[in-house]
């Protein structure tokens, strides 16, 4: 309860947030300001968050912003004072888990991952003071320790609120290599597989460095650190965790002191000369000594033939970045060794062809420290190209950096740079104009009558003129943009049309409904566009230290090289091996101690991590040689015909459809298979067991969940629903405001919630025919029918719209929510599926059935395995906690946060990058899962109750009636398949009950009287012998059972049975 | 040509069997020149028949070694297979609809085409053919038939007010099967259209200025007595097509309708094949079914051909 509450207070101050935008353009645009939302800041002022530069404007107490900067001068606190992070702690203010400890030399204090923490500490003087740490991160996992900051029990401004604190990322290069300059510098650097090509290192969190961290915009927008506001005498500062956990020391307030530009900077080295040796000194840009981030890594560049080094047919790591370093904070940091003293250039060889027209910026760290003014934003051009050029001044000067002999460090990190305050600018009028929408619709729907006048001038005016203001302002922020930061005017249509677009609307009242698509397209389009702005992608290939005078190498090839490298890339193409993933054979040096074939049909990517991690992990552990194949989907069939197939598949997608061929073994007898049944939710064995053989151990399992726009939700006043018809008394009032919600056809999680079930008679028939199933059924098909839900939806785009603000899907949807909307990020999250009010039969209380119908797949032994120990061990390897963890982070790291895996080891889940509370929904969602049984013929029911669903949908025909059409066929069905199995059906089910006075076929609990134990006990092989043998049969079942019906006869089957 | 026959030997002391070895023997440089072909023809087209035939003798699964078992797939498939009767009506509709359907419509635009000087001639059997050259071409109908309210066809129905609610266009039994029609008929204008284009451009005009000469005197029968039996092996050529094409038809209603689709309405032969083979596992008797669809399809050429003899007389 307590998370929903403080999820329904998000709710609220996201959808403030959305308000106060806004008020700080209108004020920074409008001189009378006069506005709309004045009344409704007053009401809730400890929900405020005004923008930074408000808040300066407010405690300077200065009319407009022109003056901060003069009035900051002068309110600056001039003394430096720090606390202690273990010792300043207010106990009854804190509700994280705290310890006071000692870490890597420091005494510290280590926050727990969920929580908050509040300090206490005097200010001597009052002013603005800045505001430094030095923190740790506690754990390998691949998420960021994220924290909400709050002075005195309030977020002093908006920009502030969330504080995201990198971990340090190094790469697990193989033993005993060090990043050296220069191409030998290289050697060793990436291990090889079997046919040459180089493999990534894995990233590795480092728990052991402390960081400092300097409070900033970690958006980008505002360059240099924030300024707090802090009066004499005793003040906290609360940190709540969302994040992870980490270790704190201490904090220090002081003022901030400012940089030197570069003409100081060049007086203090006004002696130092160029040194002497003319050898530059080499940086391989693919083995940094650190990153900010996993998803930084080396990347194999084949666009240019002299990137350093460079094979046309092997993969070689030798550039990095591209696309995976382009968000604002994200650094690379290379160590070098000088051995001359004096006065270099930095000449990096690199390539931005991702933004057109546009830089990217780099902020650079020499030694930790931003050496002057002007390196805090260094331009890196765009060109389809590779360039070569020193780092230099927007003039195109460069600047000459001295360095003393000795190890030294250099740090690019990612910077918005001078389009920073225009994008945050851009940001506040998208989101004026995202209200503006929304209010317009709130009017008229998402699909408003052109023909209509709806008075918009009369009802919300100030929304209408409020258009012509944005306008205004985007007039301005277009011509900055052109200015100050160079960036060409092809990058600007997009302004231009919604301008005009604005004007339009603004000037006449009757544009604004036939518009109103137009509109909505233009804002979503304007998100995208201010999110493409603040990319900064860079590619590097290497840098160069060396003297001012000396040449520098071509930038890119000529055309002989490329001629000749293309050339080769051709040739090549026919004799490269892309198949082979593993590096080496069996050659008796090396001492394995056996082998193993495992088969893979994912993508080749996802096959070298999944090799990198054998390696490192089983092979490594055990001497076992894996050989891990890529193969194409549906090879196994007939490689198990052949004989030809592995000892393990990895990912099989329906293993029992093997097993019952035969051609998949049981597990449940290997010795360790009951400790491997405990890392997983008990339903994600469900579709992997057949009559309590399990066939497959679960790899990945997935489970729906419910998407939600918290802003939305609180903008009309609900909450998140808990059980359906919570949810369904929504509808009204979504209907009102033109909204929809998304609900999934999802039978079985109705079937489950209402206690019914799906399979009669283990499998051999279909329950459809039960009040329970119909019941079900019928209530699933009326939200479809009588409350108009959707039938087919795109949940991720219409509530990206704000069209649907309720969905429900597959908790995979996350990923492509983050990536596919991140305008709409933080404004949006997801709960358990809605579920069914019970009572508990033990203690009377009333509680909600969120049970959810799972689906799972999983790793399977084909019946050709070799030594089946050895597979078994493998599976059992693969399923464990540390494989499972690294599969998923590398998979992250590979193909970005759309990339994490639906993973079905629960230990493993809980090293995955989900933040505390979200990770908690989730395993709610697996733990109360269930999932329907696999039985053979099953595939045909599915179509059957979607064609009775399709009839009440279409032909208005009542639900009940149309699913219990298709009971007797999917009945025959059944029967008609297990009879190929050789698999006792329905008809002689009920003759072999009655004659033995069984309670079921299977029985997993042990309790019941089931067949398969009675055949096992009284050794019956074939149960048609067997029931030949007693004179049992389907036929004279029947006629007993009509003789016993007319009251003919009291006598039972079986003795009728031996009667005849 | 002529002298083929040397003096020595004497073809009427010879068997037929004889005769033709001889034969053989004597133009094997012919032979080595086929031999490829009749290779790779062997290999992958009469092999795979034969074995066809014999597995659907079986029971298999294409896991454990297939099992004898007489002619039960073809009792069960004729006498106890609703869905196979369901399977061979819809497909004989497809294929009476866009069999012959297809190749008039082909015949008659080839043949207006035809009338066009070569410029306009050239871009319109371009027009014409593109549909069908870009393969999969019909999916832009999945999204103009969307379910979603958002589809193109729905959210212009809805704005017009001609529907209230989202119509499930592809999921609803109405539509599926005339939709799929119109679509295949759409798509039909494939090879046998150009082959119709090339057999018009074929014939000697004079044929015309003599016909009219002998007293034709409309287009019909200009048609009728010259085109047409100067295009016969065109119109064969196409023929064979179409009836091919419409009985292997189904990966169209696949594609939009899904597989299988609503209540069956459109499930043609190719899916109950491809049901019985990839669903079921039971590549027997999906064996069955394709030699059923095999011997159609053979039906239905011999049927056609024998038809096309009929024309110009």
């Amino acid at each position: 309860m307590q998370h929903s509450q403080t999820r329904r207070l998000l709710a609220l101050l996201l959808a403030l947030m959305t308000l106060i935008g806004p008020v700080s353009v209108r004020a920074a645009g409008e001189t009378d300001g006069s506005d709309e939302t004045g009344g409704l800041v007053t009401k809730s002022e400890d929900l405020i968050f005004i923008s930074y530069q408000d808040y300066l404007i407010k405690y300077l107490d200065v009319p407009d912003e022109s003056y901060v900067e003069e009035a900051l001068a002068e309110a600056r606190g001039t003394k430096t004072f720090s606390f202690s992070a273990a010792d300043s702690v207010v106990a009854d203010a804190t509700t994280a888990k705290v310890e006071a400890t000692e870490h890597n030399g420091r005494k510290c204090l280590s926050i727990g991952e969920e929580g908050s923490v509040t300090w206490k500490f005097d200010v001597p003087e009052t002013g603005f003071y800045s505001l430094t740490f030095d923190y740790c991160s506690d754990s390998p996992r691949t998420n960021s320790v994220e924290k909400i900051f709050y002075i005195n029990d309030k977020v002093p401004f908006q920009e502030t609120r969330y504080v995201a604190l990198n971990k340090l990322w190094e790469f697990n290069y193989p033993e005993g290599y060090v990043p050296g300059n220069g191409l030998e510098g290289r050697e060793g650097a990436f291990a090889k597989d079997a046919g040459g090509n180089e493999i990534r290192p894995r990233c590795v969190a480092n728990t052991l460095t402390w960081l400092t961290h300097v409070m900033h915009d970690k958006d980008g927008y505002i360059q240099g650190p924030f300024e707090y506001y802090l009066k004499e005498g005793e003040n906290t500062i609360t940190l709540d965790s969302v994040g992870d956990s980490c270790y704190i020391d201490e904090f220090t307030f002081g003022p901030i002191d400012g940089t030197i530009d570069y003409e100081e900077y060049c007086s203090h080295h006004e002696g130092a000369k160029e040194p002497e040796n003319a050898e530059p000194i080499y940086i391989n840009g693919e083995t940094p000594s650190a990153t900010s981030d996993f998803t930084i890594y080396p990347v194999a560049d084949h666009s240019s033939a002299i990137s350093e080094p460079q094979d046309a047919t092997l993969t070689v790591y030798n550039t990095i970045g591209g696309d995976k370093w382009l968000t604002n904070g994200q650094w690379v940091r290379y160590t070098f060794n000088v051995e001359e003293e004096g006065l270099y250039t930095i000449n990096p060889r690199f390539k931005q062809s991702i933004n057109e027209g546009i830089f990217a910026s780099r902020t650079l760290r020499i030694d930790g420290e931003i050496p002057f003014a002007e390196a805090e934003t260094i331009r890196f051009p765009y060109d389809g190209d590779w360039q070569i050029a020193p780092l230099s001044n927007d003039a195109g000067e460069a600047f000459r950096f001295y360095f003393e002999p000795g190890e030294h460090t250099i740090e690019l990190e990612a910077c918005l740079g001078d389009t920073g305050i225009i994008l945050q600018q851009a940001m506040y009028i998208k989101e004026s104009l995202q209200d503006d929408y929304n209010n317009f619709t709130r009017l008229t729907g998402t699909d408003p009558d052109p023909n209509r006048s709806y008075g918009f001038m009369r009802i919300m005016p100030d929304t209408v003129a409020d258009l012509s203001i944005q306008s205004q302002n985007l007039k301005i922020i277009m011509s900055d943009i052109n200015q100050t930061s160079g960036i060409k005017s092809e990058n600007t249509s997009t302004l231009e049309e919604m301008i005009e677009l604005l004007r339009k609307m603004g000037a006449d009242e009757t544009k604004i409904a036939t518009n109103m698509t137009a509109f909505q397209s233009q804002v979503s389009s304007f998100g995208e566009w201010i999110a493409g702005m603040a990319k900064q992608p860079l590619e590097i290939d290497y840098i160069l230290i060396q003297r001012e005078s000396d040449e520098l190498p071509r930038a890119d090839a000529n055309f002989f090289q490329s001629l000749i490298y293309e050339i080769k890339k051709f040739f090549a193409s026919f004799f490269a091996d892309y198949d082979s993933i593993s590096t080496d054979d069996d050659d008796g040096e090396r001492g394995y101690t056996g082998d193993l074939t495992v088969w893979t049909t994912s993508g080749r990517e996802q096959a070298q991590i999944t090799n990198t991690i054998i390696k490192n992990g089983f092979t490594n552990e055990t001497g076992i040689l894996v050989n891990l194949k890529l193969v194409a989907a549906g090879t196994l069939i007939p490689a198990i015909l052949a004989g030809t197939a592995p000892d393990v598949t990895i990912d099989a997608m329906t293993p029992l459809e093997y097993a019952i061929r035969g051609a998949a073994l049981p597990l449940n007898d290997f010795d360790t298979f009951e400790e491997v049944k405990t890392r997983f939710p008990e339903s994600a064995f469900t579709q992997l067991s057949l009559y309590d053989q399990v066939f497959a151990i679960p790899v990945s399992m997935g489970v729906p969940v419910m998407f939600y726009r918290s802003d939305i939700l609180a903008d009309l006043g609900l909450t998140v629903p808990e059980t359906w018809d919570d949810l369904m008394s929504m509808v009204p009032v979504f209907e009102h405001n033109k909204m929809q919600i998304g609900v999934l056809f999802d039978f079985p999680t109705f079937i489950f919630q209402n206690g019914a079930r799906w399979w009669k008679d283990d499998g051999m028939r279909i329950a459809f025919d039960e009040t329970a199933t119909l019941d079900a059924f019928e209530t699933l098909c009326n939200y479809f029918t009588n409350n108009s839900l959707p039938v087919q939806f795109n949940g991720m785009n219409r509530m990206k719209m704000g069209e649907m603000p309720i969905f429900i899907g597959p908790y995979t949807t996350y990923n492509t929510i983050v990536v596919s909307a991140p305008e709409i990020s933080g404004l949006w999250s997801f709960a358990e599926c809605p579920g069914v009010k019970r009572i508990d039969e033990e203690t009377g209380k009333e509680y909600v059935d969120h049970t959810v119908a799972a689906t799972s797949s999983g790793i399977i032994m084909p019946r050709t395995a070799r030594d089946r120990e050895l597979a078994w061990d493998f599976i059992d390897w693969y399923t464990s906690k540390d494989p499972q963890v690294d599969f998923c982070n590398e998979m992250v790291a590979l193909l970005g946060p759309s990339a994490k895996q639906a993973v079905a080891n629960m230990e493993a889940f809980d090293s995955l990058p989900w933040t505390a509370s979200e990770r908690q929904v989730l395993k709610n969602a697996f733990y109360n899962s269930k999932e329907i049984e696999v039985y053979p013929g099953d595939y045909i029911v599915a179509r059957y109750y979607s064609f009775a669903f399709n009839a009440a949908y279409n032909e208005q025909k009542d639900p009940s009636d149309s699913l219990l059409e298709y009971v007797s066929l999917i009945n025959a069905e059944l029967s008609r398949k297990r009879r190929e199995f050789n698999l006792m059906v329905a008809e002689e089910w009920d003759a072999v009950k009655e004659f033995t006075g069984l309670d079921c076929y299977y029985d997993s609990t042990g309790e019941q009287k089931s067949w398969l134990n009675y055949a096992k006990e009284n050794g019956i092989e074939d149960y048609k012998e067997w029931m030949d043998d007693n004179g049992i049969s389907a036929e004279n079942y029947t006629e007993w059972a009509r003789l016993f019906k007319n009251g003919e006869t009291e006598q039972s089957y079986k003795d009728w049975v031996a009667s005849n | 040509m002529s002298n083929k026959v040397k003096a020595d030997v004497d073809r009427r002391k010879m068997s037929k069997l004889a005769w033709t070895w001889y034969e053989m023997k004597r133009n094997w440089v012919g032979y080595v020149f086929v031999l490829p072909f009749l290779i790779i023809f062997l290999l992958f087209s009469i092999i795979p028949v034969i074995a066809t035939l014999y597995l659907s003798l079986t029971q298999y699964n294409l896991i454990q070694a297939p099992k004898f078992i007489g002619f039960s797939n073809y009792i069960q498939l004729f006498l106890n297979d609703d869905l196979f009767m369901t399977g061979l009506k819809n497909t004989m509709i497809f294929a009476v609809a866009t069999g012959p359907g297809s190749f008039i419509l082909s015949f008659i635009v080839a043949w207006f085409i035809n009338q066009l000087q070569p410029k306009r001639r050239a871009l319109m059997t371009l027009i014409f053919y593109a549909p069908s050259i870009s393969g999969n071409a019909y999916t832009i109908f999945a999204y103009i038939f969307d379910k979603d309210s958002k589809g193109f066809l729905n959210s212009w129905l809805l704005k017009l007010g001609l529907i209230d609610s989202p119509r499930l266009w592809f999921s609803d039994v109405r539509y599926i099967m005339p939709l799929c029609i119109a679509i295949s008929l759409w798509m039909s204008l494939g090879t046998a259209f150009l082959s119709f284009i090339a057999g018009l451009q074929g014939i000697d005009q004079a044929q015309y200025e003599a016909g009219a000469v002998d007293g034709i005197t409309n287009r019909w029968q200009e048609l009728w007595y010259i085109t047409l039996p100067n295009m016969k092996d065109h119109l064969m050529f196409g023929a064979v097509m179409s009836i091919t094409g419409a009985f292997g038809y189904g990966d169209v209603v696949t594609t939009l309708a899904g597989n299988p689709p609503q209540e069956y309405v459109g499930y043609t032969l190719m899916h109950h094949f491809g049901e019985y083979a990839s669903n079921r596992w039971e590549y027997g008797y999906a064996s069955a079914i394709a030699l059923v669809i095999f011997l159609l399809c053979f039906g239905s050429n011999i049927l056609v051909n024998k038809l096309l003899k009929k024309v110009g007389q």
